[in-house]
């Protein structure tokens, strides 16, 4: 990041980036410990409690994300989020589309369900990362 | 949308980085209206009219940029 780059809506961005991100940093670390030591020790019920900690934990950042985009001062970079979660819902639709009419046509491996929400997240960070690149501020 | 925006910025010997952070935008923006790729939001409009101390339409317009 150069010294051009940290204006003060830059800044006030990464705040708002940081609380909203932290609910689910903070989950994660506290699943994270929950699994590493005080675990449940039979098996379903552990199911259950990671099922519903990777549950809340998407939700924690499903919430962060709208969070963030809400509270985005710079109009153009929160187009550019807006446009960048548009990708990646329409390629999640795309992608598990298409891969319901092959798992229903051929005998491709099934995709489970739960990959949607990683899937979501690839496809919007990639198109993210090529929005900002493109329309990044060029030398004065 | 075409606009006076590098030429009123220039004649004030403001960066685009010193436009930025008066109005607390980042520097992408205002790179991003100079160049005509992003067309701001009437509120942003305002604000650029009023620290400008012009009305919207001496920044903005429809027709065609004369070259100065």
């Amino acid at each position: 990041m150069t010294s051009e780059d940290s204006t003060t809506a830059r800044r006030l961005s990464t705040r708002e980036m940081q609380r909203g991100v932290a609910p689910f940093i903070l989950l994660y670390f506290v699943s994270y410990l929950f699994f590493s030591h005080g675990h449940p020790a039979h098996n379903s019920a552990r199911a259950y409690v990671q099922v519903g900690c990777l549950g809340v934990s998407m939700v924690a950042m499903i919430i962060a994300l709208a969070v963030f985009t809400m509270r985005q001062r710079d109009e153009f970079q929160r187009q550019l989020l807006m446009l960048a979660i548009l990708w990646g819902l329409c390629g999640t639709f795309a992608i598990t589309t298409v891969w319901g009419m092959l798992e229903s046509l051929t005998d491709v491996p099934r995709l489970p369900i739960v990959a949607s929400f990683p899937i979501f997240i690839v496809i919007m960070a990639i198109t993210k990362v090529t929005l900002f690149r493109r329309n990044r501020a060029a030398d004065e | 949308m075409n606009n006076r925006l590098r030429v009123m910025r220039a004649e004030r010997r403001w960066s685009q980085a010193d436009l930025a952070q008066r109005l607390e935008v980042s520097r992408q923006s205002i790179n991003a209206i100079e160049t005509g790729k992003y067309d701001p939001s009437l509120p942003l409009a305002f604000k650029l009219a009023r620290l400008f101390e012009t009305t919207i339409e001496a920044i903005f317009t429809d027709a065609p940029l004369e070259i100065e």
